[in-house]
């Protein structure tokens, strides 16, 4: 079976209640969206690779034309959320161990270390959202699916059955509690 | 969680609050627990600073962290600009640096070749990236990979290219090769010494850390990736850039100000290399904290104290990432055990370090020079600025503590005058020193007199010489004096400060000295050794200073005295038929030299442990070749010398610089100047390392590149070099010294090349007079300046002065300096025929060709003189078709010398070829001859230069169909 139906059949099935297929679900989409986002790279090196169209692009490629196919899209955008942050994390992390003691060449040194920097800080940024689910779950799953998975806030409005202006206060006040976070992590 | 709630709660109805009301309506909501309010203030604050990483809203932040897939084959073979791309050096998000090739087929340079991204070039990553360029192309450093050039690429982003640096980060090299302290201090310096270099250029460096130092192959320090830097000065763009500093740091190597984001200076550098120098020395960073996670970098730099050198190894320690050393390995990786490495750490490198790493930038020392004149200060075991007097003097006794009476008075006297000693240069220091050793004297003379040295600051300025001066004269009074009573004691430390006055160049001092010890030495008796290598300094101190048939009698005695003995100290033996051959081949006795020389080698060969003696030895012989003009057998010999040299290690280091140079000599002489002056390059990098710019060895070494420049063309360039000798050689060297003639001798032949005359007749003329003073008229060299004034008048148009002028410099010439009479004949022709003897023209013009190919063989510069004199000569003898023959041999012989670019020569002797093209009436040849001539002279002196504009007049004299005139072709170039 393709991987697609894979996804879908296991979505479904962790939709009522299945653990397991809940976890291979997670891990299946955490292989697809970094497979589709290699393939994005490859083809347009240089392109800044948007998580809202990694998503969107395994929604698509799981729902096929028929829209009915995934009967949760909360929960597909749940678990790729998720998957994303943990992509992100991972990614960071890898790059934070290496930088010491790494290749020595000519590494446009700003450049590498942009990507350091957000790295430290991504790895922060999750820090701070973890903690934050521990005081407030909704907040942190805005955060995820805003930032992580992309979505809109008008997206997320729908999804969630409020209004936009909501879920953008709701963000402000996310962001906030992350940052001040992060930001003790510095002075603490 | 109740309070979660309402803190939630407050927050959101704030943000319908206007901001300069929030407190007041915060104030009144929360009457009943103001705690609650401080929750939510703490929460208006945070959200009012955004941290960067919500800028792009996740868009972006995928990007920045997973690398591009790039396929090797994607890249390779792309063409940006003249380059050819090989394959991915390293890239980040906005940028990638390539390995690069130039595309013009001739010149195999490979360079890295960094471009932005083309969906990038958004205003402040192409400002950034142009502003590194601009930083790079003030950068001139041995030091610094240097800029190439660069440009757009085809789809409009620019890219530069810069040197490729083939080496490893310093931390990585010194542990692949388990260097001790001192060679990675060493190093250190290397690194300081570009930094020094790019704050003098007003650019701060912000990135310090070991990716950025590089070390190649033959322990060279490259510094890389000014990406960052900072100009001191305000320039276009510089304002917007700050902005994203806080971002783009490497946090370990962060100094405070980094991270609170407060004023970068030069000390920010500083503290960077303390860091470093930490880290070279201990393997670890500063801050352990924050090693082990228990801290963020950026905390620990800005509040914690660093842990002192010594302390970053202990006993235990915990450990818990793998690719964190033991300290055995840490040590073993200087060549040390921990208590060792403990040692050496603590005291003076602990507190050079330390200081650096003061939080406050005014706290640290006030320069880069500063920082590196303490290590140096380490290194040397001299007591460090920072000390107090008192902790100078005690250190200093206490090494230098000398149990001999009569020595301790002499001590005191130094001490006393040890306030400010200064040297001329770090080198003569290390001579001395090794002389020192060399010499058997008991170990009581030798403290002293190594005490005398350790004690002195070798980066002086050279007006301070004098006080060195005054101690020693006062040394040698006091010898005189007080130690009377103890004869052989008294000629021991006379003929030691002897050795010492000869290194400094004060031959006449060095000379009365070693005479009264040798005196005193056979007068005492029994001190066979002694009194023969202080006659062996005396014919040092005497061939120094002129006298080659004193210094011949002498040596030959000396080495009549080692013969005598049983066991002879072999160094000496080495040295003596060193000198000895360079004594013959001065008096061009050249079999004499030959046997010396290979005496020298007998004797070396049988010390392997000793390679300088060997690299000595066979770089007397290859002298000797040279002046039989066994151009062969003597590159073969400077080759191994070179080597054994090298294998001899640091101390040996001005005898490879020597090697080498008289190497590149040969390459001049048979006609490989572009190999000649890379090797001169080399030696000029090894040496200023060593010796700083400001030294007279520095200047002779940037006198022979020149004199490399200057035949392949590159007249300016060979200008430049030969002003900042002179100007090093009028400070440092007076203005008699004979150095400064041949440097005046050398620019005088330059400016005739770039046609300034009148400047030219003065160096000569400077020249000439120094001469004059030091050799008498008769001298060859002033013989020599005498042809190069009738060449100039000549080319003034005075050729009948010129020809007679000649005819006498030709007639005064001894057969010793053939050499110089092939030019003079050349000239003479030249003269001839512009005084309208074409007969005598052709005769002298002939001669001129024989002998210069019989001297110098049949590719040089002497050659393709005579051959262009001739083939014009030949040409007003209408004799076109052999005139075009030597001028095509003669054109050919200039373009050899520097592949695909352009000679001056060659382009002035295109001139001539194509006015006997017309004249043969082969029109069109003509005219692509001299339309190639006026293309080279626009390339070399630019659209606009007078000699560009006599070659595009004499195109269109061509083009309209008229004979130049003669007078035109009788412009000849010299």
């Amino acid at each position: 079976m393709a991987p697609e139906a894979d996804i879908t059949e296991l979505l479904n099935a962790a939709q009522s209640g299945d653990s397991d297929a809940q976890a291979t679900a997670y891990a299946l989409v955490y292989d697809e969206l970094k497979r589709c986002a290699r393939r994005q790279k490859a083809f347009a090196p240089g392109s800044s690779l948007s998580p809202t169209a990694l998503v969107s692009e395994l929604y698509l490629r799981l729902s096929g034309h028929r829209t009915d196919r995934i009967r949760n899209r909360s929960h597909f955008f749940a678990l790729a959320a998720r998957a994303m942050r943990q992509i992100i994390v991972d990614h960071a992390r890898r790059r934070t161990s290496a930088k010491r003691g790494g290749v020595a060449e000519h590494t446009d040194v700003a450049t590498l270390d942009l990507a350091t920097a957000t790295a430290e800080q991504a790895i922060e940024l999750d820090a701070a959202l973890t903690t934050l689910a521990g005081r407030d779950a909704d907040l942190a799953q805005l955060v995820e699916w805003h930032f992580f998975a992309g979505l809109t806030f008008e997206e997320i409005a729908d999804e969630l059955g409020r209004h936009e202006r909501t879920v953008r206060r709701d963000w402000e006040l996310a962001r906030a509690c992350l940052q001040q976070s992060m930001s003790a992590a510095i002075t603490s | 969680m109740e309070r979660w709630d309402r803190i939630k709660d407050l927050f959101l109805r704030c943000q319908d609050v206007a901001p300069d009301a929030r407190s007041a309506w915060l104030a009144e909501a929360c009457a009943d627990d103001p705690t609650l309010r401080n929750d939510v203030e703490s929460l208006l604050r945070a959200q009012a600073k955004p941290a960067p990483i919500f800028s792009s809203d996740g868009n972006g932040l995928l990007g920045n962290l997973i690398e591009d897939e790039q396929n090797p084959a994607d890249c390779a073979g792309i063409r940006i600009g003249v380059y050819r791309l090989l394959r991915l050096l390293g890239e980040g998000g906005m940028g990638q640096v390539f390995l690069a090739e130039r595309d013009d087929g001739d010149f195999s340079q490979r360079v890295a070749l960094k471009r932005i991204r083309a969906d990038f070039a958004n205003s402040e990553a192409r400002l950034r990236f142009l502003r590194e360029r601009e930083i790079l192309a003030r950068l001139v450093d041995p030091h610094i990979a240097q800029l190439h050039d660069g440009g757009l690429a085809d789809d409009g982003t620019p890219y530069f290219t810069l040197e490729y640096v083939e080496g490893e980060p310093i931390t990585r090299y010194c542990d692949a090769r388990k260097l001790d302290v001192r060679a990675r201090l060493a190093l250190m310096l290397q690194a300081c010494s570009a930094v020094a270099y790019a704050h003098r250029n007003l650019v701060v460096h912000r990135d310090l850390k070991p990716s950025n130092i590089l070390v190649t192959e033959d322990g060279l320090v490259k510094l890389l990736d000014f990406g960052i830097a900072k100009l001191l000065e305000p320039g276009p763009g510089a304002a917007g850039l700050t902005g994203t500093q806080a971002m783009v740091m490497t946090r370990e190597y962060a100094a405070p100000e980094q991270i609170l984001g407060e004023a970068i200076t030069t000390a920010t550098d500083v503290y960077a290399l303390g860091v470093l120098t930490y880290e070279l020395l201990t393997g670890r960073l500063p801050y352990p904290k924050a090693e082990i996670g228990q801290a963020s970098f950026a905390k620990a730099i800005v509040e914690y104290p660093p842990e002192p050198l010594s302390l970053a190894l202990r006993r235990t320690r915990e450990v818990d990432r793998q690719d964190r050393l033991s300290d055995e390995a840490v040590a073993a990786a200087r060549a040390a055990t921990p208590q060792s490495l403990r040692r050496t750490l603590r005291g003076d490198l602990e507190r050079v370090v330390s200081h650096a790493l003061e939080k406050s930038p005014e706290a640290r020392q006030p320069s880069v020079g500063a920082f590196a004149d303490d290590l140096r200060a380490v290194l040397e075991g001299r007591p460090i600025v920072g000390g107090t007097a008192g902790y100078r003097m005690r250190k200093f006794v206490r090494r230098h503590w000398l149990p001999l009476a009569a020595a301790a008075v002499v001590l005191v006297v130094v001490l006393v005058g040890a306030g400010a000693i200064a040297f001329e240069a770090r080198e003569r220091a290390r001579e001395a020193e090794r002389a020192l050793r060399e010499t058997k004297t008991t170990a009581a003379v030798k403290d002293f007199l190594l005490g005398l040295f350790a004690g002195a600051d070798p980066r002086a300025n050279a007006g301070k010489q004098v006080s060195l001066r005054e101690l020693l004269d006062k040394g040698a009074e006091h010898i005189d004096k007080d130690l009377s009573a103890q004869p052989s004691l008294q000629a021991d430390l006379k003929a030691t400060l002897g050795g010492i006055y000869s290194r400094l160049g004060l031959y006449p001092q060095a000379i009365k000295l070693d005479e009264e010890a040798i005196a005193g030495l056979d007068a005492a008796g029994g001190q066979e050794k002694l009194a023969a290598i202080t006659e062996l300094e005396l014919a040092t101190a005497v061939r120094s200073s002129g006298d080659s048939t004193r210094a011949k009698a002498l040596l030959d005695q000396t080495i009549a005295r080692f013969d005598a003995m049983p066991s002879p100290p072999e160094i000496n033996v080495v040295r003596a038929f060193y000198l000895r051959t360079f004594v013959d081949i001065n008096a061009r006795r050249y079999e004499d030299g030959l046997a010396d020389a290979n005496r020298a080698e007998k004797v070396a060969r049988a010390h392997p442990d000793e390679p300088a003696l060997l690299g000595d030895a066979l770089h007397a012989k290859a002298s000797v070749h040279w002046g039989l003009h066994d151009y062969k057998s003597a590159e073969g010999e400077l080759k191994e010398a070179i080597e054994h040299h090298l294998a001899a290690g640091p101390t040996s280091g001005m005898s490879v610089g020597a090697t080498r140079q008289t190497l590149a000599l040969i390459y001049a002489e048979t006609g490989r100047h572009a190999e000649a002056l890379a090797l001169n390059e080399q030696v000029l990098a090894n040496a200023q390392s060593v010796m700083g710019e400001r030294h007279p060895y520095v200047a002779q070494i940037m006198v022979a590149i020149a004199n490399d420049l200057s035949p392949l063309g590159r007249y300016d360039e060979a200008e430049k070099k030969l002003r900042q000798a002179l100007a090093t050689q009028r400070d440092l060297l007076g203005p008699d010294s004979t150095y400064l003639a041949e440097t005046q001798d050398a620019l005088g032949e330059v400016l005739v090349h770039e046609r300034r005359y009148d400047e030219a007749e003065q160096a000569f003329a400077t020249a000439r007079d120094i001469w004059m003073k030091r050799f008498g008229a008769a001298s060859p060299y002033v013989t020599g300046v005498r042809s190069e004034l009738a060449w100039i008048a000549m080319l003034r148009g005075k050729s009948r002065d010129a020809e007679k002028e000649l005819r006498q410099v030709l007639a005064d010439r001894d057969a010793a300096h053939e050499a110089d009479v092939a030019t003079d004949q050349a000239r003479l022709g030249e003269a001839q025929r512009l005084s309208g003897e074409l007969d005598a023209a052709l005769a002298s013009d002939r001669a001129a060709l024989d002998i210069a190919t019989r001297i110098h063989g049949a590719a040089s510069l002497e050659r393709a003189l005579a051959e262009r004199y001739l083939g014009c000569a030949l040409a007003d003898a209408a004799r076109l078709d052999d005139a075009e023959t030597d001028l095509r041999e003669a054109i050919a012989y200039y373009d050899g010398l520097v592949g695909t670019g352009d000679h001056p020569l060659a382009a002035s002797t295109r001139l001539a070829l194509g006015d006997v093209l017309a004249r043969a009436g082969k029109r069109n040849e003509a005219i692509a001859t001299v339309e190639r001539a006026a293309q080279q002279r626009e390339r070399l002196f630019g659209a606009s230069g007078a000699r560009t504009k006599e070659a595009h007049a004499l195109l269109s004299d061509l083009r309209a169909g008229k004979t130049p005139s003669a007078a035109m072709v009788a412009m000849t170039d010299p």
